[in-house]
């Protein structure tokens, strides 16, 4: 631990404390993550070993960066790329308002790191604004990887536990076992109402139910027809047959007609027929995206 | 007898002690060389979503080898490691691409630690509980513990008794939690395999062979059975598995596209084929290994490498973090699936294994009796059932003798025929209930 001065404590992570410290040599800012390794316990956990194994070999501007890990006798500390601050935080910050700009280019480059780790065959699957990671520069970066996983060829039988409920999508609470990148498309188009409503979360369920509820309410109760093969889920239940009133514009009316568009082909309930990444960057609502985060390589 | 079991713990502790110390002066040592490139990281592996494939030099000199350890014992060893791991997934439920991992991985290891340091048996350990975590179907450590006690009594036919969670037991988990984290360390965390199962299913679809249960179960087998030799650190798994289907078209006497070549679809090229193949065929023309003489022959090594260490103390570290001594009584792969036995050679020249290379009609029917037998079993729950998997009818008479000498057939035929195991992922439902302690 010679290598790092320790500055600050930044938070609490899934598996372990996370500090905010210096290179004593270059100076240079990092996140370290502490991983605590009891000895009577059950060796390194899984989450971490997800994270570091998949972190290892995602290098792009928009997912955080894993510098190192370093072993120690009771612990093993990840040396991350150190940002500001996580979008949660940014949107307190916010006081209700928030440049439309900004949006743009927060999603687009969500989008972009989304569609690398995708083509990459890595599943984030627990997105939200707490692991959005955003720096001074503006730029956005998708982190906490303690929940990802490597997909093969057809992809079966993932824990259903997965992602936080305010973003997870319908196919995943109805006990769905074979998801795939779709899922993290939901979550990011929650994300998207969310950064458009200046950080006003779009389904806050409180429970399994009661976040299925708000998600048909607002885009109305998928059938059979819109979405086959819906009865036939784990955890299928009927819901009343809420109308398709078109409530999704209405909850983002700061947004322009093509982000509307955008949006109401992230957020569908049917999987199959949600945007892909790729698509999502095609979409004609970053036509004026600005340059300079559109070209920007990212390696 | 109780006070000096005392004494060989305490003398545990102190080599213990002594090994922290090694360990920190590694520390320092990576510390150094850390300032100037981007730290000592994972001993130069070079990590990419793709599998890694070692230089033919680092397959040649093994770390093994270098502590004296010669090319066949090193085999056999690595063998019987992955025989540890296949039959322990299968008493542990684990999913067949768990097993298939934890084989790769303990593989991989040894290229980067020597057998004569580092015990099998731990290491393999190790191998199981990192697996499970990877391909998310998380064991224990007291289970795996359990399970490995296990096949090692019912092997060298003790009577079946529990683990006794005493001092040596701790020992022992902590040592699995070391090895765990070595094979972590060692491998720079680049432990996530891609397998060729799934993309076995892949090619047969594109060859138009994906309704042929036969053929499908028999790629599957020589892909099992593969994991055993070195072709995962020789050839990517597109390679392997072309050549598992091209293994398992020939057995069932299946024409494949010749013009143009099939494999040409997949970009790999008829070579390194015929390199998977050789090797894949060369594992069941090897004869029976003595799991003794294997001990012996390593214990020996051990010995002259801690007594040139002691030697040595005081004097340069070597870099190598050593082996942390054994508790007299978990005797590495002491009989485990012992090979020494009776029927053990003979019941090898018979396998299944070996008819495969040469003759096919018999080994067909076979199949097409074990696809039934499959179906079978996967609703039964009995012992015996299990029996009645294996592929020799021969083996099911002696199902309910009960004898320990019945049981360890039964874990073999057991290992071998869920290597014939179906669908990696579907291979939990197939499995029978078992003791546990």
């Amino acid at each position: 631990m010679q290598k790092y001065e320790k500055l600050e404590k930044i938070g609490e992570g899934t598996y372990g404390t996370v500090f905010k410290a210096k290179n004593r040599e270059t100076h240079e800012i990092v996140a370290l993550k502490k991983v605590r390794l009891d000895e009577d316990d059950e060796g390194v956990p899984s989450s971490a070993l997800r994270e570091i194994c998949l972190l290892k070999e995602l290098k792009h501007k928009n997912i955080v960066r894993l510098y190192d890990v370093l072993h120690s006798d009771k612990k093993l500390t990840l040396v991350f790329e150190h940002c500001d601050q996580d979008l949660k935080k940014y949107f307190d910050s916010l006081n209700g308002e928030i440049d439309l700009d900004v949006v743009k280019s927060f999603l687009y480059q969500l989008l972009r790191g989304l569609a690398f780790c995708h083509s990459h065959n890595v599943l984030h699957r627990d997105l939200k604004p707490q692991n959005l990671l955003i720096n001074k520069n503006g730029e956005l970066k998708l982190a906490d990887f303690g929940l990802a996983r490597a997909f093969g060829i057809p992809v079966k039988c993932y824990s259903a536990e997965v992602v936080t409920l305010w973003y997870r999508p319908p196919d995943v609470l109805f006990g769905a076992k074979l998801y795939t990148t779709s899922i993290d498309m939901w979550s990011a188009g929650c994300i998207f109402a969310e950064l458009a409503n200046a950080g006003r979360p779009l389904f806050p369920g409180s429970d399994v139910e009661d976040q299925l509820k708000r998600i048909f309410k607002m885009l109305g109760t998928p059938t059979e027809e819109t979405w086959p093969g819906l009865t036939t889920l784990p955890d299928y239940k009927s819901f009343p047959p809420y109308p398709t009133l078109g409530g999704l514009p209405q909850f983002a009316p700061k947004l322009n007609s093509r982000g509307k568009d955008l949006l109401q082909r992230l957020l569908v309930c049917n999987p199959a027929l949600r945007l892909s990444a790729d698509e999502a960057m095609a979409h004609s609502y970053f036509a004026d995206l600005n340059p300079a985060v559109k070209n920007d390589r990212c390696q | 007898m109780g006070t000096q079991k005392e004494k060989e713990k305490e003398k545990e502790k102190d080599k213990d002690k002594d090994k922290d110390k090694d360990k920190d002066k590694e520390k320092e040592n990576s510390n150094q060389s850390a300032g100037g490139k981007n730290a000592k990281s994972y001993g130069k592996i070079v990590l990419t979503l793709q599998n890694c494939l070692l230089p033919e030099e680092k397959l040649n000199s093994t770390p093994s080898h270098s502590d004296g350890l010669d090319t066949e014992t090193e085999t056999d060893l690595r063998i019987l490691g992955c025989e540890l791991i296949q039959t322990a997934g299968i008493l542990l439920k684990l999913p067949q691409v768990a097993m298939a991992t934890g084989q790769v991985i303990f593989q991989r290891f040894y290229y980067s630690k020597s057998l004569v340091r580092h015990n099998m048996e731990t290491t393999a350990m190790g191998c199981v509980c990192l697996a499970s975590k990877i391909e998310e179907a998380p064991r224990r450590i007291r289970d795996v513990i359990n399970v490995f006690n296990h096949i090692k009594q019912v092997s060298s036919q003790k009577t079946i008794q529990p683990v006794i969670l005493d001092q040596s037991y701790v020992t022992l988990k902590n040592q699995v939690i070391k090895a765990e984290r070595r094979v972590l360390k060692e491998l720079g965390f680049c432990v996530h395999v891609k397998h060729p199962h799934k993309i076995i299913v892949m090619y047969l679809q594109v060859l138009g062979y994906e309704k042929n249960r036969a053929l499908m179960q028999q790629c599957w087998n020589y892909m099992n059975d593969s994991l055993r030799s070195d072709v995962f650190l020789r050839h990517q798994p597109e390679t392997v598995a072309c050549a598992c289907v091209y293994l398992g078209a020939r057995q069932l006497q299946l024409p494949l596209p010749a013009t143009p070549a099939w494999f040409r679809l997949f970009k790999v090229s008829e070579s390194s084929i015929r390199d998977v193949c050789r090797r894949v065929l060369r594992l069941y023309a090897r004869p029976s290994i003595s799991a003794e003489q294997l001990e012996k022959r390593v214990d020996e090594l051990r010995r002259r490498y801690e007594e040139a260490r002691a030697k040595a103390r005081g004097g340069e570290v070597d870099g190598h973090t050593p082996s942390p001594p054994l508790p007299k009584h978990h005797n590495a792969w002491g009989g485990f699936i012992s090979r020494s036995g009776t029927h053990a050679a003979p019941e090898r020249a018979k396998s299944p294994r070996h008819s495969r290379s040469t003759s096919l009609s018999p080994s067909r029917t076979d199949i097409a009796k074990h696809g039934k037998r499959k179906k079978h079993s996967s609703r039964s729950r009995s012992r015996s059932h299990s029996h009645s998997r294996s592929r020799k009818p021969k083996k099911t008479q002696r199902r309910r003798s009960g004898s320990h000498k019945s049981s360890r057939s039964h874990y073999r035929s057991r290992s071998r025929s869920r290597d014939r195991g179906g669908d990696p992922d579907k291979t939990g439902k197939h499995r029978n209930k078992h003791r546990r302690h």
